[in-house]
């Protein structure tokens, strides 16, 4: 790209071509107050504080630095009298209409306003004349706080809702003095559609859009803030936590991880209740002789588990011991826990609460593209030109990809949304199709069947990295339209139509969006979502791929890690002897033989009798999606219940012992979200209580010494021998962005998965007959 | 008057369903109804699929477009500075009491409106009052009194 020398303040700056004066400045390291702008949203101009003297010959302007591009041979000055009495000016202006009460002000040390005017030293009073009165606290909104009068008009939360959530709820109301930020036709924001994001809340420089949570109780500076990565949902946002003692104040999205750059969800957002709650666990509990929870030293606590456990062990029942791991643990918990059944306990009866749902991913996926799981990135997904919407009301779910397929959909792409019910995404669908639950497979197997009939494929894409095509050809004649229409529960026009449209714009963008609790589809169905992209040549491109969006937090790093039955870390097979040889003497422990339990196995096993321990590690298993009054038939015939959680549950009435661990918050470790990328996770908040790394580790060291970890670092370091997508990475050397797997021997990630190597081309791997 | 979405749609039809016909269909549906009724703004954000909040910003913007019912005839009387000086404000009062109108308001028959007007260019004929853009000029109170009548006996 061109470059372009110009002067700043006397100093030569060399820009690219088309950057504007306020980057170019930055570059320079040169300070220019702004307000309105912001580098993570699109520029709007609305206040002016940027003004920079553009120096001509023999005379000068004013232009605003934030969307001014730079010019050959520009000569700029951004500390002369001319713009400071400017700059000064704007801020007076500012202030006359501004409530300037910053003593008891929520945003006060935080409020960009008040340190520009700190800055400028610019007090109220220089002009008098009209100020608006809006009510306090005008909207009945239950997470935010709306006080309009202390709005400056920057536009940031329009923009904000608009760009970054795509709600498009907060506009502009009226012109010159009477101009306003409010809803369509004013309505109360949840009334217009609010989708509780707290983006603008995010946005807003001053307080006019601020939260609730902490108001009036603490002062910004009587708080920390630290980054860690969230894991109540699979799009693993890097969140700022603004948190006072032991209690989360407020939550910001954090704009250096690629994941979300800034964004974050409702969940993200407000829903730290968990943490902050009287629901919080802080008590080790042991059921005594009479049958009430005591509270004990967590040292005995954890030595009576181990010698329950160990006691089973020997006595040759590993079998009917489980292990079921929630789905917001760090990757070395997962890991830890899967040592502990294995290598501790001699049993692989060790599964995830979404372990289910993610298995016949990896089975289906890995076989077909090379790795289970999504195999684009979130950002690639606003790529995309057509894109089929299935599975979870990714909105609420899987909200950052739910994000991203609303830019997309901005940029003109065609949205195909197939949800029984009415969702979020809907009012950017260009097509909806209430397809039956759980009927997405004879859906996707309609698009191919239609795309092959009409040959809307992409041949030259075929060719070049395809083969058995014409066995796929074969296998569809069998299939017919009807048959899957039924099966939809839509007509075979519909489905002809939507895959007309999906087909006609590329790349096509096919994500499905895992939910716990809703009927798992099997391994065939994500092969055939490879087939559909093969089909469509939309695979191994920005915009293109099989996005399948995990059901839990850290649901992928617990699959990498081990934590379910049939695998072992780095997805080597349970059963298989060379892998058992080489674990064992990585482990210096026997391992058992055969695939463990799922967890739904387990609770089958628990009501035969079959199960009789069990080890709930942040799970809620009346949360699960059994019928509660199964699960308390399951938990009351155990001997040995172990509950390890951060919060109180209904499993506690049935525990024999209960370990309090720290909120993911807390955590020191690692996680990996949907897009596999591996982030680190930093303690936030000092919890009081051990983690669940030490607390498994504890029961670990006190079943086989041996086994023990010195260390969550050792834990990773260990786990990446195991994995050959991680290739022995260097957890030091992974910065905020963290890394997608899987890692090169170099430590750099993958962006994307999937595209065909043109040797051993991709294969369609697929079995019509087995629908 | 009740807003027929019939009607709406005939009016996008003729501009065509595209973001840069906004103007001319908001325009077109002011001029039918003498106001954008909610109805008709949330149908053409449908058809042109545009978000809602940005068809409320432009109705907001523009004073042209009113988002409450207003009259049949629009009165405008202009309180620009010749004007003011000339009697404006009298020319107002005398309004508001034969009609019980003040600027900005509405008969409940929805016959008439009364707006002001910053300045019509026509400050030598000051004070000026335009009847759905028809100047009157010179005025007085007892000429505005006559006029007020005339528009009422129109309505009769």
């Amino acid at each position: 790209m061109a470059k372009i020398t110009l002067k700043i303040n006397g100093q030569d700056v060399q820009v690219d071509e088309g950057s504007t004066i306020l980057q170019a400045a930055k570059e320079a390291g040169i300070y220019v107050p702004t307000l309105c702008y912001h580098p993570f949203l699109p520029l709007e101009e609305a206040c002016r504080i940027c003004v920079v003297e553009e120096v001509r010959r023999g005379w000068s302007t004013l232009v605003a630095a934030c969307v001014f591009p730079v010019r050959q041979g520009m000569v700029i000055e951004t500390d002369s009298e001319m713009v400071n009495e400017s700059r000064r000016t704007i801020l007076e202006l500012l202030l006359s209409d501004h409530p300037n009460a910053c003593m008891t002000c929520q945003a006060t040390g935080e409020c960009e306003l008040q340190d520009l005017a700190y800055r400028f030293q610019v007090t109220a009073g220089a002009y008098q004349g009209q100020r608006h009165k809006y009510p306090v606290d005008s909207d009945p909104h239950p997470l935010l706080h709306i006080d309009m009068n202390k709005c400056v008009l920057c536009r940031r939360c329009i923009r904000a809702c608009h760009d970054i959530q795509g709600a498009d709820i907060w506009t502009k109301v009226g012109r010159g003095f009477n101009q306003r930020i409010s809803t369509a036709f004013e309505l109360p924001l949840l009334d217009a559609g609010c989708e509780s994001c707290g983006h603008c809340a995010d946005f807003c420089p001053v307080d006019a859009i601020g939260v609730r949570s902490g108001r009036g109780e603490v002062r910004p500076w009587n708080a920390v803030s630290g980054s860690t990565v969230c894991l109540q949902c699979a799009c693993g946002c890097l969140a700022q936590y603004q948190v006072a003692g032991d209690k989360v104040v407020r939550v910001r999205g954090d704009f250096r991880s690629p994941a979300n750059r800034g964004a974050l969800c409702k969940l993200g957002r407000f829903n730290f209740d968990f943490i902050n709650g009287p629901q919080r666990l802080t008590e080790t509990l042991v059921r005594g002789e009479s049958g009430e929870l005591k509270p004990v030293a967590l040292a005995e606590a954890i030595e009576t588990t181990a010698k329950a456990l160990s006691e089973v062990r020997d006595a040759g029942e590993s079998a009917s011991i489980g292990i079921i791991a929630g789905g917001m643990l760090a990757n070395e918990d997962y890991y830890a826990a899967q040592k502990l059944a294995r290598g501790g306990l001699f049993t692989n009866n060790i599964d995830h609460v979404s372990g289910p749902w993610q298995l016949p991913v990896y089975e289906g996926l890995s076989t077909s593209l090379g790795l289970g799981a999504m195999t684009n990135s979130l950002e690639d997904l606003s790529q995309a030109r057509s894109i089929l919407v299935m599975g979870s009301n990714t909105l609420e779910k899987q909200a950052i990809a739910a994000l991203k397929v609303r830019a997309a959909v901005r940029g003109g792409a065609k949205l195909l949304l197939a949800h029984p019910r009415e969702v979020g995404l809907g009012k950017d669908a260009k097509m909806q199709l209430a397809i039956q639950p759980g009927s997405e497979d004879a859906l996707v197997l309609a698009f191919i069947k239609t795309i092959l009939d009409q040959k809307l494929y992409d041949e030259a894409f075929l060719e070049a990295y395809t083969q058995d095509f014409d066995k796929l050809v074969r296998s569809m004649e069998k299939v017919e339209l009807a048959e899957l229409a039924e099966k939809t529960g839509l007509s075979a026009a519909v489905l002809t139509e939507a895959a007309q449209m999906y087909a006609a714009q590329r790349p096509a963008c096919l994500i499905y969006g895992l939910e716990t609790g809703a009927a798992a589809l099997n391994e065939t169905f994500y092969r055939m979502c490879a087939a559909l992209q093969l089909l469509l040549g939309s695979v191994g491109m920005a915009g293109g791929g099989v996005n399948v969006l995990g059901a839990a937090g850290n649901a992928q790093g617990a699959a990498d890690f081990g934590a379910w039955p049939k695998y072992l870390p780095g997805y080597r097979p349970a059963g298989q002897s060379g892998t058992k040889k080489m674990i064992a003497k990585l482990w210096g422990a026997e391992l058992p033989g055969a695939a463990g339990l799922s967890w739904p196995e387990m609770f089958e096993a628990m009501e035969k009798g079959t199960l009789t321990c069990l080890y709930l590690i942040g799970v809620d298993p009346f949360s699960v999606g059994i019928a509660p009054n199964k699960v308390e038939a399951a938990l009351a015939r155990l001997k040995l219940l172990i509950v390890q959680d951060c919060r109180k549950t209904r499993a506690l009435d049935f525990a024999h012992v209960v370990l309090p661990a720290a909120p993911f918050i807390a955590k020191q470790g690692t996680a990996i979200n949907c897009e596999r990328r591996l982030q680190k996770l930093e303690p936030v908040v000092r919890s009081g209580v051990a983690g669940d790394f030490e607390l498994i580790n504890g029961i670990l060291k006190a079943v086989n010494e041996s086994l023990a970890f010195t260390g969550v670092d050792q834990a990773f370091a260990e786990a990446v021998q195991l994995h050959k997508d991680l290739d022995n990475l260097n957890l030091a050397a992974v910065t905020v962005e963290g890394v997608q797997l899987p890692v090169s021997p170099e430590g750099s990630g993958t962006e994307r998965l999937g595209l065909p190597l043109e040797e051993g081309k991709a294969k369609f791997k697929f079995y019509a007959a087995r629908m | 008057m009740d807003c027929n979405i019939q009607e709406v749609d005939a009016i996008i039809e003729q501009w065509g369903a595209k973001p840069d016909s906004l103007l001319q269909i908001m325009l077109d549906i002011n001029h039918r109804y003498h106001y954008l009724p909610k109805e008709s703004v949330k149908r053409v954000a449908e058809r042109l699929e545009m978000p809602l909040n940005q068809l409320f910003s432009v109705a907001t913007f523009f004073k042209v477009f009113s988002l409450v019912p207003r009259g049949r005839t629009i009165v405008h009387i202009c309180t620009g500075t010749a004007c003011h000086v000339k009697g404006a404000p009298k020319l107002l009062d005398r309004f508001e009491k034969d009609l019980k109108l003040r600027p900005g308001e509405t008969t409940a028959d929805l016959a008439l409106t009364l707006e002001t007007v910053n300045c019509v260019g026509a400050c030598s004929a000051a004070p000026v009052v335009l009847v759905d853009g028809v100047t009157h000029t010179e005025m007085s109170a007892n000429k505005i009194s006559k006029l007020a009548k005339e528009l009422k006996a129109q309505e009769g």
